[in-house]
């Protein structure tokens, strides 16, 4: 009682500065000088978001810009836009991305608000999500997976490792038509792809 | 006649050799199986000879020995323990004296003699108590059940020969103690029977679900012909038979356990042949009852040789769950076993076919012959036995699929169970010769004497010919293989998540849709591990608990651990039982 009490008359003291967040974000320029980048994001000065897993190595030379990454959708497919059916195949992720997009079915992000739906099996898919670098197991399985599923269908590259191996490895050989790059890509990211490659609003 | 005379001795004789030759076979157990074994075949051809001459009784005695020659031939080729001959040669002696028998005390002591040696041979097998001790349990209830009847009709003979009685009393304890031992309701729901059958070896199983519930239903079969009709009699068993059709296919459907299967087939089966029975003692109408007969005799044998050819193909299989049990198929055990579940389930050119046929036919006769209130009977046991019979197929088409359509090929067994499934079709045929007529319809492209007609005296009802079958079905087949042409198949393989495993449709995943959409009345039970708790079995176990409780309330209040009063109570009950057995 005694400290519910003093927390009352005192306050409660957290932190003396709040930070602002702005992590992960794009990234610039902000001073000169050298940087060793660990997954070789930094070409001629030019911050490759498809590459940058945010370590945050180049910390004091690039910075946050607090813009959030964007997503590149290659081809967008009209008939999804009432109906979005997704089938997630992890192979072989840290678990960083299966997290965030278990998140856009929550119910701060809401994905069935925009007709976006999950399926257990890539027979009812209409769209494959790729998650993590290319592991040998998982090769036989992503060719199955993809062949099972009937056209119309898109593939979505989720995360930097699936784009571009990241740190981990070698990304799978699949051609990805809507690249969501970030390790991890936030919901809010992931979720605006989706509805830009279901044509939606 | 002499040539009667000579005839009555040679059979005497027969009878005599046959028996000799069982003993034989349960001396000879001590030294050697194999040889004893063989020796009971021998026996069991004998009897078989014996039963040909034997009149009106011939069908029981002609399957029991064919079941017998079977379950010993599988016996003589795979089983090697000297006390399991002992213990086999030992039932099938007590049951051929029982079948054998010319007075009350003879059936009596055959009866106990093949229970008694079933029970050992239970208790042995598996070395747990459990299993034997309930065989032993329910045998012993349909023992004093007989006690009581056979006293009866002692009473009124005044000689332990078989004679014909006036009174329907011992007609009524001897049936009860009869449909007791063939696994009828309401014992059905304590599941005796399954847990007894399903643990013994399967020619011993075998002989248990086919012969041993034959001599029941040669029993009742007897008792019905010394008695007086009586309706009443006829319509309870037309009921009780046609419930435990229902509730035996039903549970033989959900069930997982291979032998549990077929025990609860079994159970099912002997609920048609009750009702056959039933019909029998309803029916006044002298075709009918001829008819009703028939049915009775084909269903017996179709009942008994199937069951013993499906228990002894469960003889070629590792392991008792069905969705974890090993075995290989070989041409011999998947046409056999076919063929057999065919039977089983109902299914025309076989002589289950025509057996299951000729039940409904003789219901459906009866509820319009019998007319009124009581005509309701068998409409109602007709409806229950379809229903049935469905789920007879449905166990049967898992059955054969996961003990032989869905393993991997290798080796060539199970010859002795081809014999036998071959026998399905050909009995089929055989059966014009059972049936009360036989008839021709040109109309219908059916040649003369190729009919098994059904009639009652109002006229004829319908007809089936297995002939017409057996010839057309292949010729049918034949013209759609040849419109279609070759096998046009696409395999796709199920979408495993890259598991690797390859999911296959388990025999446990076949009954899931009954198991759901008859949730209300399979209920399962919550304890370490979810159990079956389905609501007849509640029910018994709510009677149960109602009577220990009141059992003890009684005895604390009244007894009280005195020994004085509990005498008094025992002197009281002697005079009470007395009073009602003389009045």
């Amino acid at each position: 009682m005694n400290w519910f009490l003093r927390g009352i008359r005192r306050g409660i003291l957290t932190e003396k500065e709040f930070p602002q967040v702005q992590w992960p974000s794009e990234l610039h320029r902000s001073k000169e000088g050298e940087v060793k980048c660990p997954t070789d994001a930094l070409k001629e000065d030019r911050w490759d978001p498809n590459r940058c897993i945010f370590c945050r190595a180049c910390e004091p030379i690039l910075s946050p810009t607090g813009r959030s990454v964007q997503a590149q959708v290659k081809r967008s497919e009209p008939s999804f836009r009432r109906s979005f059916y997704l089938y997630p195949i992890d192979v072989g992720t840290c678990g960083g991305c299966n997290l965030e997009f278990r998140l856009i079915a929550s119910p701060q992000y809401d994905m069935t608000r925009f007709g976006i739906f999950l399926t257990n099996t890539p027979r009812h898919a209409d769209a494959l999500v790729v998650m993590g670098v290319m592991t040998p197991k998982m090769e036989e399985v992503l060719r199955r997976a993809y062949d099972a599923m009937p056209e119309p269908k898109l593939v979505i590259l989720l995360g930097v490792c699936a784009v571009s191996g990241g740190i981990l490895g070698m990304p799978p050989d699949i051609r990805g038509d809507v690249v969501i790059p970030g390790c991890p890509p936030t919901p809010e990211s992931i979720l605006r792809a989706l509805v830009e490659a279901k044509s939606g609003e | 006649m002499v040539s009667d005379m000579y005839l009555q001795i040679d059979k005497f004789y027969l009878e005599i050799v046959t028996l000799l030759t069982m003993i034989t076979a349960l001396a000879l157990s001590l030294w050697s199986a194999r040889a004893s074994h063989v020796v009971a075949a021998i026996s069991s051809s004998l009897f078989i000879l014996y039963g040909l001459y034997s009149g009106e009784f011939r069908v029981f005695y002609v399957v029991s020995g064919l079941v017998w020659l079977f379950s010993s031939t599988f016996s003589a080729l795979h089983d090697r323990e000297r006390w399991y001959s002992l213990t086999f040669s030992g039932t099938l002696l007590g049951i051929m004296i029982t079948l054998l028998s010319q007075n009350y005390l003879e059936f009596l002591t055959g009866w106990e003699l093949m229970t008694l040696f079933a029970y050992a041979s239970i208790g042995v097998y598996r070395r747990e108590w459990r299993p034997g001790y309930t065989f032993l349990a329910f045998g012993e209830v349909s023992t004093v059940l007989l006690i009581a009847g056979f006293i009866l009709a002692y009473q009124e003979t005044g000689t332990f020969l078989f004679h014909t009685l006036t009174d329907t009393l011992p007609l009524w304890f001897t049936t009860f103690g009869f449909t007791v031992k063939m696994g009828i309701f309401p014992f059905l729901v304590v599941e005796w029977l399954p847990i007894a059958h399903g643990n013994a070896k399967p020619s011993l199983s075998s002989v248990l679900s086919a012969s041993m519930t034959l001599a029941g239903v040669y029993g009742i079969y007897k008792m019905m012909s010394l008695c007086p009709q009586t309706q009443a009699l006829g319509g309870v068993l037309i009921l009780i038979g046609a419930f435990s059709v229902l509730f035996g296919a039903l549970y033989s459907y959900v069930s997982d356990h291979m032998k549990g299967m077929l025990a609860f087939s079994t159970i099912e089966n002997n609920g048609a042949i009750l009702t056959a029975l039933g019909s029998l003692e309803l029916s006044a109408d002298p075709v009918l009852k001829a008819f009703a007969q028939f049915s009775l005799m084909v269903y017996v044998v179709a009942h008994s040789l199937a069951k013993t050819g499906l228990f002894l193909v469960a003889g070629y299989v590792h392991g008792e769950s069905m969705s974890t049990l090993s075995t290989q198929r070989s041409f011999s055990l998947e046409i056999g076993t076919t063929l057999l579940t065919a039977s089983m389930s109902g299914l025309l050119p076989t002589v289950g076919g025509v057996a299951v046929w000729s039940l409904l036919e003789t219901l459906f006769m009866e509820s319009i012959s019998v007319g009124g209130i009581l005509g309701l009977i068998p409409l109602l046991a007709g409806v229950m036995v379809g229903m049935g019979e469905g789920f007879a197929t449905g166990a049967m088409a898992r059955f054969t699929s996961f003990t032989s359509l869905v393993r991997p090929r290798g080796g060539e067994r199970g010859r002795l169970v081809l014999l036998i499934g071959v026998l399905m079709p050909v009995l089929a045929l055989l059966s014009y010769l059972l049936s009360p007529e036989m008839a021709g319809a040109a109309s219908l492209g059916m040649f003369s004497n190729s009919l098994i007609p059904s009639g009652y005296s109002g006229g004829s009802f319908g007809g089936i010919s297995p002939l017409y079958v057996l010839i057309i079905l292949p010729i049918l087949s034949l013209i759609t293989y040849l419109a279609s042409g070759r096998r046009r198949v696409r395999t796709v393989d199920p979408w495993d998540n890259g598991s690797g495993r390859r999911l296959t449709y388990t025999s446990f995943g076949m009954a899931n849709n009954i198991r759901l959409m008859l949730r209300f009345v399979l209920r399962t039970r919550k304890g370490a591990v979810e159990t079956s708790a389905d609501v007849f079995w509640r029910a018994i176990l709510q009677l149960v608990r109602g009577y220990v409780r009141f059992s003890r309330a009684f005895s604390r209040a009244y007894m009280n651990s005195s020994i004085s009063w509990y005498m008094i109570y025992m002197i009281l009950a002697f005079i009470v039982v007395i009073l009602v057995v003389f009045l």
